[in-house]
C-alpha cells in the first residue's frame, strides 16, 4: 500500500518545517589569509609517488597557497641517485600550478657515496642536482615560475643557486643549502674507506667549507634584507634537524653549531619572529628550541624563534604556513592529513 | 486488488465536512503564519575592532609603509565600525596614490525582530611611474563581535522560536598590474550560549559571489553570540613600471539579515496533521 499524493505533500511540508536545528551553509572549511605549502622528505620510492600526487592535487585546490617549499630530500637514503631518479621527481614536481622552491637535502647528493645509491662521487651528483632543479637561477620551478634573488648572482657564491630569496606578505622569505649527514662531514666512506672523521678527504672538506661559509652569508643577505624592507618577520628552509636542543660543540650538532650560532645572533637582533623549517628527521613539530642564555643568570629559549618541521615519508602530507604582517606571530602553521593517504589501522 | 485507504470510513454528512475543511484550514493557517513576530531582538553588547597595514617597495630605496585602525563608533541599537584613508607617497621615481575603506554593522530594524547586518570594504591603489616595483602588499581586517538577546513578545521564556539568516556577498578585482591578487576570507557564526555554532557562512573566492539562507531554532531568553570577521590580503608582484601607471580596485561586500520567526507549537502540529487526514478522507470519498 502506497500514502497517497496528499500524505506525501503534508508529510514533505512537516519536514521542510521540522528542519535541524543547526543551519550551516554547504561548502569546505575557509581559512582567512595568504599561505605557503611546506613539504620536505617525500616522495620516498615508487609506491610513494601516487601518494605525492593526492598531495599536488590538495595544494593546487587551495585557495590559500601561492607557492611550494620543498626542505629537500627528493628522493629516499636507499634509493640510487641516478640521473633518471631525479629527473622524474622534478618532473612530479612541475604538478605544483604554484612556484615550486626547493632546497637539496643529503639523501639528493651527500649520501650518493653508497653502494646502494650507485657508488657516485657525492659533488658530482650535487652538480647534476643543481642542473636538473634549477635551470634558470633566480626563477623557482612549477607551472608558475616566480622571481627569486639567487645568491649565485654575489660575487664569490656563483655555484650556490640553490640559496635564494624572496618577500612573501610582509615577510623575507629564504632557502639555505645546509643538509643532513652532518652537514657533509660525514664520511664518503662507501666510495673512500681512507675518508674518515679523523682523516678527512680534502674535496669534502673544500666543499663543506665553501658551503658554510655561503650559508652563513646568506643567513647574513637575508635578515640585512629584512631590516632594509621593515620586514614583520623572516622565515629560512633549510633541510637538515640541526640539532638546536643539543650542546655546541656536541656530536649531534657537527657541522651546525656556526649555523645555529649564526642562527641565533642575528634572531635576536632582529627582535621579530624568525621561523625555521626543516626536515630531515621526518616529524612534524612546532616549538621554540633554541635555548640561549639570559641575563643576569640562566637560560631560556629563545622567544621570537620557531621550529616548524614538516611532515616526511612515510607521512605523506602538507603543512600550510601562513603569512600576515598584521599578525604578532606573522607565521602561523596549519598541518594537512591528506585523507586519501591516512593508513589503515 | 484495490486496498482502500480508510477502509472503516462512513460517507460524511456534508455539515461534517464543513467542519473538517474548517478545521484543516485553520491549522494549515496557523502551520504557515510562520512569519508572524513572536519575539525580537535586543543587543546586548558588543564590539567591533580593526586594522590595515600596507606597504611599497620601489627597490634600491626604503619601502613606504602605513596603514590604520577601524573606529568603534557602536551605539546602543547599532554596532558599528569605520576605518579609512587617502594616502599619496612618493615611491622611487613616482608616487604611489592609496585609497581604503573599511566596515562593519550590526543594527535592529525598525521592526526589532530582525536585525540587518554588513561587513566590507574597498582599496583603490595606484602606482604612477614608480620605476621598477620591487613588490607591494596589503593585509586588512576586521572582527564584529555581538552579543544578542531573543526577547519575549507575549511569549513565555523558553518558547521555541525559528531564526532565518540569510546574506549575500560579493568581491570585485580590477587591475593593470601584473600578478596583483586579492584574497577574501569572510566568516559569519551565531553562536549560542555554550559557543556551539549555530549558524554559519564562509566564503569567498577572489571574483566571485555567493548568497546563502539557513534556517536554525533557538528560545525566548536565549543570549546569542554574533560573529563576523572580515579579512583581505593583497598581493602584487615585484614588475617594471618606468613611465607607467597602474593600479588596482578591490571591493568585498557582504550583508544580510537575521530575524526570528514563531514556530508552531505542538496543538497546531496536531490541528494540522488532523486537518490534512480529513482532506486527504473527502478526497478519497468524492473518487
Amino acid at each position: 500500500m502506497h500514502p497517497t499524493p496528499y500524505l506525501r505533500r503534508a508529510a514533505a511540508a512537516a519536514l521542510l518545517l521540522l528542519a535541524s536545528a543547526h543551519g550551516f551553509a554547504a561548502g569546505e572549511y575557509v581559512r582567512p589569509g595568504v599561505s605557503f605549502a611546506l613539504i620536505g622528505d617525500v616522495p620516498y620510492g615508487l609506491n610513494e609517488e601516487p601518494r605525492f600526487d593526492r598531495v599536488i592535487a590538495e595544494v593546487n585546490a587551495s585557495r590559500n597557497v601561492r607557492f611550494v617549499v620543498h626542505t629537500g630530500d627528493v628522493k629516499q637514503g636507499s634509493e640510487r641517485c641516478d640521473d633518471a631518479v631525479l629527473q622524474k621527481r622534478f618532473n612530479q614536481y612541475q604538478g605544483f600550478d604554484d612556484p615550486f622552491i626547493v632546497t637539496p637535502g643529503d639523501n639528493d647528493w651527500t649520501d650518493c657515496h653508497r653502494t646502494n645509491n650507485g657508488s657516485y662521487v657525492p659533488t658530482e651528483r650535487l652538480a647534476k642536482f643543481r642542473q636538473i632543479f634549477y635551470p634558470v637561477p633566480g626563477q623557482s620551478t612549477g607551472k608558475t615560475k616566480a622571481r627569486l634573488t639567487t645568491q649565485a648572482n654575489t660575487p664569490g657564491y656563483g655555484e650556490f643557486v640553490e640559496n635564494t630569496m624572496w618577500r612573501f606578505a610582509g615577510a623575507t622569505l629564504a632557502t639555505v643549502h645546509v643538509v643532513g649527514s652532518a652537514n657533509n662531514l660525514a664520511p664518503w666512506s662507501q666510495i673512500d674507506p681512507t675518508d674518515t672523521l679523523a682523516t678527512p678527504r680534502a674535496d669534502r672538506i673544500d666543499e663543506f667549507n665553501r658551503r658554510e661559509a655561503a650559508a652563513l652569508a646568506w643567513i647574513d643577505a637575508t635578515f640585512d634584507a629584512a631590516q632594509a624592507a621593515g620586514s614583520a618577520g623572516v622565515m629560512i628552509a633549510m633541510q637538515a634537524n640541526p640539532g638546536f636542543e643539543a650542546a655546541a660543540g656536541s656530536a649531534e650538532r657537527l657541522g651546525f653549531d656556526k649555523v645555529i650560532a649564526k642562527l641565533a645572533a642575528r634572531t635576536v637582533a632582529f627582535a621579530k619572529p624568525v621561523l625555521v623549517a626543516h626536515g630531515d628527521s621526518h616529524y612534524f613539530r612546532i616549538d621554540k628550541p633554541l635555548v640561549l642564555p639570559v641575563k643576569p643568570t640562566g637560560s631560556a629559549a629563545l622567544e621570537n624563534f620557531t621550529r616548524v618541521e614538516n611532515f616526511g615519508s612515510p607521512g605523506v602530507h602538507w603543512v600550510e604556513v601562513f603569512v600576515d604582517a598584521r599578525d604578532p606571530n606573522v607565521f602561523s602553521v596549519v598541518p594537512h592529513t591528506v585523507a586519501g593517504n591516512v593508513y589503515a589501522r | 486488488m484495490h486496498i482502500p485507504f480508510f477502509p472503516f470510513a462512513r460517507p460524511l454528512a456534508p455539515k461534517v465536512a464543513s467542519l473538517v475543511l474548517a478545521l484543516a484550514a485553520a491549522g494549515l493557517a496557523a502551520t504557515f503564519s510562520v512569519g508572524a513576530q513572536a519575539a525580537h531582538f535586543e543587543l546586548v553588547g558588543g564590539s567591533i575592532s580593526g586594522s590595515l597595514l600596507a606597504q611599497a617597495d620601489a627597490g634600491g630605496t626604503a619601502p613606504i609603509s602605513f596603514g590604520g585602525a577601524i573606529d568603534d563608533l557602536s551605539g546602543t541599537d547599532t554596532l558599528l565600525g569605520l576605518g579609512g584613508g587617502d594616502l599619496t607617497q612618493a615611491l622611487g621615481a613616482g608616487s604611489s596614490t592609496h585609497t581604503w575603506a573599511r566596515e562593519a554593522q550590526l543594527a535592529l530594524q525598525p521592526d526589532p525582530s530582525s536585525l540587518s547586518f554588513l561587513a566590507g570594504g574597498s582599496t583603490g591603489w595606484a602606482f604612477n611611474a614608480p620605476g621598477a616595483l620591487a613588490g607591494a602588499w596589503e593585509s586588512a581586517g576586521l572582527s564584529l563581535q555581538g552579543s544578542l538577546r531573543i526577547a519575549a513578545d507575549g511569549e513565555a521564556l523558553g518558547t521555541l522560536v525559528r531564526l532565518t539568516l540569510q546574506g549575500q556577498a560579493t568581491h570585485l578585482f580590477s587591475s593593470t598590474l601584473a600578478g596583483a591578487t586579492d584574497l577574501p576570507s569572510l566568516d559569519l557564526q551565531i553562536l549560542d550560549a555554550d559557543s556551539q555554532v549555530l549558524a554559519g557562512w564562509q566564503g569567498l573566492a577572489m571574483g566571485g559571489n555567493d548568497s546563502f539562507t539557513t534556517q536554525f531554532t533557538a528560545r525566548v531568553g536565549d543570549v546569542l553570540g554574533f560573529q563576523l570577521t572580515s579579512q583581505n590580503q593583497l598581493l602584487v608582484e615585484a614588475q617594471d613600471l618606468s613611465g607607467l601607471n597602474a593600479g588596482l580596485d578591490a571591493t568585498t561586500q557582504l550583508s544580510g539579515t537575521l530575524a526570528v520567526t514563531a514556530v508552531p507549537e505542538p496543538q497546531t502540529w496536531a490541528l494540522l496533521a488532523s486537518g490534512l487526514l480529513a482532506v486527504g478522507t473527502l478526497a478519497r470519498r468524492r473518487q
